[in-house]
């Protein structure tokens, strides 16, 4: 987690004992604080002038004439988002084509068990579909293997669109137990979402009620900003039971699952209860896509913010299975008229399946 | 109850000055370290806050007031220090931002800077990417554990304001740590 990631970080920055002491010693000469002051002033011009000598040699010797004149739009791309991993990638530019799609390893850069890989996926010549127009997201189905070794966890990040080659990019990050072996290499993706996107929209919070019967629901998630403890008690969660042992907690009882949209988002309920605005949406079924929001609450002179915090669970109809997520804001709201709500809703598009396999060669150093 | 509150009390009142550096000084300086980009400029801040200290001589009712008191300054005195002319200047003189480079080059070679392990020193240069509003509450937040209204009192912006920049922080933070590597690799939610 981040928090304690931040903390073990800091934990190993403090003054240095020299610091300390130079601090201490000024003790001694108390009456003397202009004295110290003015020493103190003398130094750090001393240590900016030599920062600055520093930096303009440092500048001398780091400008490399750069000379891109027809460089591919992969590299261009990466050499823009990180020069430093443009310049250790591969070239690979092997392709596999499934459902119209083709996906092409464009560069390859392999340190120990990791490996970064550019790839980008594109409308098969000839296919006539139109499916590779904007976002896309390869839905964590991609892994790399030496034949000997397979990728065990991964990141993938979207890079951009590229309208001039019709190309969407990837950059994909990949670990396995051990270190890969340079020689044949397998790339593949089994799945990837098309046409993703994100709209903004008003939340229309003019049928806030101050009243609204409740529902234990058991838990899938929760988190945010604010501690569960310091979360009225009506909104703490109840511990599971041997049955479920899944938390839970009383959400607002809104519009049913059967009356929702399985694809797409609806609202189900806002009330101000207890001190905190609840707003609560289905986001439909969620199993088969990757829809999700971001919701905004703006005071009247313009400042917005998240959610405290916020719990989901899913409800069941039929074979289907929705996600609900219920959002809270802790606000002391006399009059709700002067709050505005507005949402990012990302929307995960159409899921094709296939079967692309990129095999390469990497040279060994 | 009341008598330990007292002893308590009595306690802050009669500490030295040299208690009270030992009682702040990881906490101004890990604050001010956030706040700038160089432990030479975190020197600097450090200094300035117990100059203040030792020139103001504050008396302390309790653990908490002492805190605030130098949570408070330090953010004062960085603020001061980036409104500097030598900052400003060294700011407009260095647009590639050297410092940056240079440490990014020590980290491509494979060392340690700050005390602090590679991992740690890539988060810590993230977070130093995002604006100083926002560090600071991040700061105040994360590692020193305040409530949002307690980084109100601090920092004196409203509650309503701490948590937009909050939010914000945290949405450029996400933009941010999405393009690294590690923490992608690792499910990092911010």
């Amino acid at each position: 987690m981040f928090k304690s990631r931040y903390q073990e970080a800091y934990d190993a920055i403090a003054p240095s004992p020299e610091l300390v002491a130079d601090v201490m010693a000024r003790a001694v000469g108390e009456g003397k604080g202009k004295r110290a002051a003015i020493k103190f002033r003398k130094n750090r011009f001393a240590r900016r002038a030599a920062l600055t000598a520093a930096a303009v040699l440092v500048c001398f010797a780091a400008a490399v004439p750069v000379c891109a004149a027809r460089v591919p739009a992969f590299y261009r791309i990466v050499e823009f988002l990180s020069p430093a991993l443009a310049d250790k990638l591969v070239p690979i530019e092997e392709s596999s084509t499934s459902q119209g799609i083709t996906m092409q390893v464009e560069a390859v850069h392999l340190m120990g068990n990791e490996a970064d890989i550019i790839i980008s996926l594109r409308d098969a010549a000839g296919s006539g579909q139109d499916l590779v127009n904007g976002e896309m997201d390869l839905y964590d189905s991609y892994g790399l293997s030496d034949y000997m070794n397979d990728s065990v966890i991964g990141g993938c990040r979207f890079l951009t669109y590229d309208e001039t080659e019709d190309k969407a990019f990837f950059q994909v990050m990949v670990q396995s137990d051990k270190a890969y072996q340079s020689g044949k290499l397998k790339f593949r993706v089994r799945s990837v979402l098309c046409g993703k996107y994100k709209e903004t929209r008003d939340v229309d919070l003019s049928g806030t009620v101050y009243e609204a019967d409740t529902k234990l629901v058991s838990l899938s998630g929760s988190g945010g900003l604010m501690r569960e403890e310091e979360l009225p008690v009506s909104l703490q969660e109840t511990t599971g039971t041997p049955d479920d042992p899944r938390p839970g907690v009383k959400v607002l009882d809104g519009i049913k699952a059967a009356d929702c949209a399985a694809d797409g988002f609806t609202v189900t309920g806002i009330a101000y209860m207890d001190g905190a605005l609840r707003v609560q949406m289905c986001m439909g079924d969620n199993w088969k896509s990757d829809r999700n929001v971001e919701l905004f609450l703006r005071d009247a002179d313009g400042g917005e913010r998240y959610s405290d915090r916020s719990v989901s669970w899913h409800e069941a109809v039929g074979d289907t299975s929705y996600q609900f997520y219920e959002f809270w804001y802790l606000e002391e709201i006399e009059s709700i008229a002067d709050y505005s709500m507005y949402g990012i809703f990302h929307e995960s598009g159409e899921m094709v399946e296939g079967d692309w396999n990129v095999t390469f060669r990497l040279q060994k150093d | 109850m009341e008598t330990m509150r007292m002893e308590k009390t009595k306690e802050y009142l009669e500490s030295s000055y040299e208690e009270t550096v030992w009682r702040n000084a990881d906490t101004v300086y890990r604050l001010a370290y956030s706040l700038v980009r160089t432990r030479a400029d975190a020197d600097d801040i450090f200094q300035e806050v117990f100059l203040r200290y030792m020139q103001s001589a504050p008396a302390f009712e309790s653990a908490e007031h002492e805190r605030a008191w130098f949570l408070r300054v330090t953010i004062n005195c960085s603020k001061n220090f980036w409104k500097s002319p030598w900052v400003r200047r060294r700011v407009s003189m260095e647009p590639g931002d050297m410092e940056e480079a240079a440490a990014q080059n020590t980290r491509d070679m494979g060392e340690q800077t700050c005390g602090a392990g590679g991992v740690d020193l890539a988060l810590i240069d993230v977070v130093k990417r995002l604006p100083n509003k926002y560090r600071v509450v991040i700061h105040l937040f994360y590692y020193e554990e305040l409530s949002v209204e307690e980084i109100a009192a601090v920092t004196g912006a409203k509650a309503s304001t701490v948590r937009t920049r909050l939010t914000r922080a945290r949405r450029q933070l996400k933009a941010l740590l999405d393009g690294n590597r590690q923490w992608i690799k690792e499910g990092f939610h911010v």
